[in-house]
């Protein structure tokens, strides 16, 4: 246990010092989020008070899925670059403490991508009748973070010596998340719309989130040490 | 003589599927609704069982085996049951089209099975381009075992999202309630056709594994006669 | 490890690494805790200073390098200017200064076992007289080292056997 949570710590901290000394890296995915939602606001404006709200819940999550999928596609772009990554197997760190770490690294960048994406959203969607502005929405597509960070990063290890892999990565990435996406803006839906309760949500949309959550983690971890092992 | 073997095996497995259609189109009624064009599901159905059943058990379990005692020969049995399933994506997309024009008026519907079918044949042919584009090796088998493991554990979770998802929208199809209300005779030529269609999938499989496997052993040959 | 360009001398001490599976046969061990360094990278985080490339790669495997070990190699390796060390980024490195800096994490690392394919790509002479000195003192202090190199001049006083690979 000590020496994975030792393995953990150096990792986390030395993958967050490689993220920061490149701060293009976390710039890139938020302002390709912020275009994508002001194509989508030229796109679909004006629009009825009917659709406001679901027309705002499916532009916030496809801006975030899209800019999410760059961010994540790129996470083993430092290791990749003086192939640091086959030099790291040679170590051989613990599969999981290395997965987590970065795992964590990308858990923290969704996070301000998603937090710049929604807060830019609710301030172009704004309306006398309607407040968008909803931390349950937040946590919800912070939930749908969870799992698709893990899988993106098993996909990212998959496809790191992959041709071609700017268009492989979202080729497989958008239809292995739909149930994420589906799960979140229904989830959303329900709670901006029909106003659910927390015991409803995790009944329905929420619970399923969460059940997706913990299916893409498990796996994702499992799988990854399978990529990493020595022969 | 290995390859009249196959040529046989081929042929056996269409006359049977020729024998499934043959029993569907004479010996069952005509359904009031849609009339006789309902048939297609003959077709339809035994192809989306095998590209969403068969073929994605094969590949699960010839992944998980990839994981675990990983050779060129294994990944080749993956990758049979990724073409195969894709033909069968293929032919279940282009009957469902066919079907819902002549029934709904609209070539694509977003129910639950044909949306999964079109997002099981995006990942196959992902499969496809993934495979083509590693270098081969030992990697390349877990790389292509661990995207088999995720897609089919992955494709159950599309398909039940997909369906609560419709559920909210619209009330189920008459796909969806499959054989719950149908005259016994279509159910039993539909259980027949799926039945032949597996074992038609399952001689395909066999003889494109045989044919990765004569392709590798030939490239295995070259470069040894060039050392 | 001596041969003929293409003859899988690379391929073999992947194999020794752990980073290929053999085809046919097997590699026994007695020991599995190694530096390795590839002959076409060096494994550098080049967007991180040579120092915390270092200190990384050092904590990793729990060797405790203070602050004037990590000082004291890298002086001896030419890159001990504080702001070569501590602030530059690694990518604007030298293809040579990229390539010390790799020698001075395998020397850093208290593994008895080094597999180094063409070590010395890129080194001055100075250098190369460097490495050969830190070759000798990690054999004499009982370490192992196989080597791929084609220019032999830097360790032919430490060898003490060849494996000759033929095509």
């Amino acid at each position: 246990m000590t020496t994975f949570l030792r393995q953990l710590t150096s990792l986390t901290t030395h993958f967050i010092r490689v993220e920061l000394a490149n701060l293009e890296r976390l710039l890139s995915p938020i302002l390709f989020s912020t275009t994508i939602l002001i194509l989508f606001f030229f796109a679909f404006s004006p629009m009825d008070q009917e659709v406001f709200v679901k027309v705002y819940i499916a532009q916030t999550f496809l801006s975030m899925f899209f800019a999410l999928q760059i961010g994540f596609a790129r996470i083993f772009e430092p290791d990749d670059q003086d192939d640091a990554f086959t030099l790291l197997r040679t170590y051989k760190p613990i599969p999981e403490a290395w997965f987590l770490s970065k795992y964590i690294v990308i858990t923290l960048f969704g996070v301000l991508v998603i937090s710049s994406t929604m807060g830019l959203s609710i301030f172009f969607n704004q309306s006398i009748n309607i407040s968008v502005a909803s931390w349950s929405v937040f946590l919800v597509a912070i939930l749908a973070l969870l799992g698709i960070a893990a899988l993106g990063l098993l996909l990212s290890a998959m496809m790191l010596k992959a041709d071609a892999k700017q268009i492989l990565y979202p080729l497989l990435y958008f239809p292995l998340t739909t149930p994420v996406l589906l799960a979140a803006v229904q989830c959303s839906q329900e709670i901006l719309i029909n106003n659910m309760s927390l015991s409803e949500l995790l009944s329905s949309w929420l619970g399923l989130l969460l059940v997706f959550d913990a299916i893409y983690i498990i796996l994702s971890t499992l799988l990854f040490g399978e990529l990493v092992k020595s022969e | 003589m290995r390859e009249s073997k196959d040529i046989l095996a081929g042929l056996i497995g269409l006359v049977l599927v020729f024998i499934g259609w043959w029993y569907a189109f004479s010996f069952t009624p005509v359904d009031a609704q849609q009339g006789a064009v309902y048939r297609i599901i003959y077709i339809h159905v035994p192809a989306a069982a095998s590209a969403l059943g068969l073929c994605s058990l094969g590949l699960l379990v010839t992944s998980i085996w990839g994981l675990l005692k990983p050779s060129e020969k294994i990944l080749q049995a993956s990758r049979s049951w990724v073409e195969v399933g894709l033909i069968f994506t293929t032919i279940t997309l282009l009957t469902g089209s066919i079907w819902g024009k002549s029934t709904w008026g609209t070539w694509w519907t977003w129910d639950a099975r044909l949306t999964t079918t079109f997002l099981l044949a995006i990942l196959l042919l992902a499969y496809l381009l993934l495979y083509n584009s590693l270098r081969q090796g030992k990697q390349r088998i877990r790389i292509c075992s661990v995207l088999g493991i995720l897609i089919c554990v992955d494709v159950p979770i599309i398909y039940k999202s997909v369906s609560w998802w419709r559920t909210l929208h619209q009330p189920s199809s008459i796909i969806e309630q499959g054989g719950r209300t149908m005259d016994p005779a279509m159910y039993n030529a539909l259980l027949l056709n799926i039945f032949l269609i597996a074992i038609f999938s399952t001689l395909l499989w066999m003889i494109r594994f045989k044919n990765l496997r004569l392709h590798d052993q030939m490239t295995q040959d070259s470069f040894e006669g060039v050392s | 490890m001596s041969g003929p360009n293409g003859s899988g001398k690379t391929t073999f001490l992947k194999i020794i690494a752990g980073l290929i599976a053999p085809d046919k046969g097997s590699i026994s061990f007695h020991d599995t805790h190694y530096e390795y360094l590839d002959s076409e990278s060096n494994g550098h985080y080049l967007k991180i200073s040579a120092a915390s490339n270092l200190r990384f790669w050092g904590k990793l495997k729990q060797h405790h390098l203070s602050n004037q070990q990590l000082d004291d190699e890298l002086l001896t390796w030419g890159l001990s200017n504080p702001y070569i060390s501590q602030k530059l980024a690694v990518e604007n490195f030298s293809t040579g200064m990229k390539r010390k800096l790799a020698l001075a994490r395998v020397s850093l690392s208290s593994e008895k076992i080094w597999l180094l394919d063409e070590p010395i790509l890129g080194l001055d002479e100075k250098s190369l007289n460097l490495f050969s000195k830190k070759l000798a003192k990690h054999l004499n202090q009982g370490g192992c080292a196989v080597v791929i190199s084609h220019d032999l001049s830097p360790i032919r006083d430490s060898i003490t056997r060849t494996l000759t690979f033929e095509s």
